[in-house]
């Protein structure tokens, strides 16, 4: 269950984070006591989006944040990026305070916001130039992605001309470009039909697994947080809270044929969608 | 509109030859739909149209008094002589200059402002009173006031054409850049772009096919700028071909020195979308966010 650890982070030994003890491994992201409070767009009452939030993400983990909609997912998976802050509590990422966005971190947005009026590899360079990253290395950096996500034919084509399962490979290969530490996904296949999104989801499993990044996924489909994670983080509502951190007991990498009909899926499914709909 | 023709197009049992042109509404509207169902002829609908109307023109200008209505004919036979007279070519690119210069000027401006505007909410705030009230203002009637300010001449014409031009560019490109989308700003922001950045990527792509929305009105705004000034102002150019014939009472020649100014509008918006294609091939036709 280890194994694919060594793998995560091309060669590096990193235990996962909870299930085995190392001291040299800090968590990537720890958040403490977190809470949010959002203001009615119609009047001046506020309601509580997310209420105490805590959790540790280790090195190179994949975790998944599933619930129903309005349990506070997307809003601390932007807590976490920086994107929004925090009312209370704290947030660390690589072991620093959360103000603004952090270092080093890459964001699948739930549609590919690529640049329509850039090519692919523009919208990627796009990236390393703000990091200031030389050309040539630049280059290497984009061709590299790009190649990574099978979209080297495609490096001189606006996005508007691929189909919408490239242009998330896209926005996936612009999130890893920077080679960031943290890699968050909120909802990334979510607009893709049935096919594609299986087959997407078995590329990227196999990408980020090669990046070794820590990975945070934002999603509503049970079978997807299963086929991803080391962990899936269940949130409920009305105040947004962890419900529940449910352990997928499965070595990545992962295939989706070696999943089918396996009795460890089927108990998680039910597990995880009986407390999303609350009958737990 | 055209789904109902195509409709009716489909319609079994029509023959699909074209029959030779029908009066219109004579009651045979199989015949008119027969007529309007091809391609080539739907193509085609534009020039007849304007065939149609300059020869009723024709017909009823003949019986009118010449001052009051000329005809088609005479406009043209009018386009020859003041060529020939060397009027119209000076008029014509004296116009095409002071229509350049002043949308060049309103265009950069508006374009510096606009952004301005649209990225920074405390600058928005101060300008956009100002922006609303010249919007709204009836700036021609400024045309003396800018007589004193800059002489009688080009540069008074020019300053009245960016005066009437150069609202709609402000108002198009700050809704533009207020309008980018917050998805794209939060990656920019997830990736530390500088709001260089920002701007020259995100903001200003997305606020192009705005401006040059903005861009059309201001050009019929400016045209409108070129000529009320030389009349008013200098009496030179088309403006002032406009006063002197109207004043004499040549029918034609008014006519024929509008229509010219009419084709500089034309070419303007003609440069104008080749500009936007060279520009901006991304965007399709221009959206117009506030209309003049």
């Amino acid at each position: 269950m280890a194994k694919h650890n060594e793998q995560a982070v091309g060669g590096t030994a990193t235990a996962r984070w909870g299930s085995e003890v190392n001291v040299e491994a800090r968590p990537r992201i720890e958040i403490v006591h977190a809470s949010k409070r959002f203001r009615r767009p119609d009047s001046n009452e506020t309601f509580t989006a997310l209420a105490d939030v805590s959790l540790s993400v280790g090195q190179g983990e994949f975790i998944s944040l599933i619930g129903a909609s309005g349990c506070g997912k997307t809003t601390l998976l932007r807590m976490m990026s920086g994107l929004i802050p925090s009312d209370a509590g704290e947030i660390y990422v690589s072991g620093k305070p959360v103000n603004g966005v952090p270092p080093s971190i890459g964001f699948v947005f739930q549609h590919p916001e690529l640049l329509p009026w850039r090519t692919l590899e523009q919208n990627l360079h796009f990236v390393l130039k703000q990091q200031r990253i030389p050309k040539p290395d630049a280059e290497r950096a984009v061709a590299d992605k790009l190649a990574l996500t099978n979209l080297e034919e495609f490096a001189k084509y606006y996005p508007q001309m691929l189909s919408g399962g490239m242009q998330q490979r896209a926005g996936l290969a612009r999130a890893l470009v920077g080679n960031p530490d943290v890699l968050f996904m909120d909802e990334p296949l979510s607009a893709l039909d049935a096919f594609t999104r299986r087959q997407l989801q078995q590329d990227i499993a196999d990408i980020i697994l090669a990046t070794g990044a820590t990975t945070v996924l934002v999603t509503h489909e049970v079978d997807e947080a299963i086929f991803f994670s080391d962990r899936i983080v269940v949130m409920g509502t009305a105040p947004g809270r962890i419900r529940e951190i449910i352990d997928v007991p499965l070595p990545r990498p992962r295939r989706h044929a070696d999943l089918l009909g396996n009795p460890v899926v089927a108990s998680l499914r039910d597990r995880v969608l009986s407390l999303v709909l609350g009958v737990a | 509109m055209s789904a109902a023709r195509e409709d009716a197009a489909l319609l079994p049992g029509q023959s699909p030859v074209v029959s030779s042109p029908s009066p219109v509404g004579s009651g045979e509207p199989s015949k008119w739909r027969a007529l309007t169902r091809g391609r080539g002829l739907k193509k085609l609908l534009p020039v007849v149209s304007v065939l149609i109307f300059l020869t009723i023109w024709q017909i009823v200008g003949a019986r009118i008094n010449p001052i009051l209505l000329a005809t088609p004919s005479a406009v043209g036979q009018a386009f020859v002589d003041i060529n020939r007279e060397g009027l119209l070519w000076p008029a014509f690119s004296r116009a095409m200059e002071v229509l350049v210069v002043g949308l060049g000027i309103a265009g950069v401006a508006g374009i510096a402002i606009g952004v301005l505007m649209g990225r920074s909410d405390t600058a928005y705030r101060t300008l956009n009173p100002y922006v609303a009230f010249f919007q709204a203002t009836p700036l021609i009637a400024l045309t003396p006031l800018v007589v004193i300010w800059f002489g009688i001449g080009f540069q008074s014409e020019v300053a009245v054409t960016v005066l009437l031009a150069v609202w709609s560019v402000i108002i198009n490109t700050s809704e533009g850049v207020r309008n980018t989308p917050e998805s794209l700003l939060d990656m920019a922001r997830i990736y530390h772009a500088s709001e260089r950045s920002v701007i020259r990527q995100i903001a200003l792509p997305h606020a192009i096919p705005y401006m040059f929305a903005g861009l059309r009105i201001a050009l019929a705004k400016g045209m409108i700028g070129v000529i009320i000034a030389e009349m008013d102002v200098s009496l030179k150019g088309l403006g002032g071909l406009v006063e002197d014939f109207g004043n004499s009472f040549q029918t034609a020649r008014l006519l024929a020195a509008i229509i010219t100014s009419s084709c500089v509008g034309v070419i303007g918006t003609i440069v104008l979308e080749l500009v936007r294609r060279r520009v901006a091939p991304w965007a399709g036709r221009s959206k117009a966010k506030t209309q003049a």
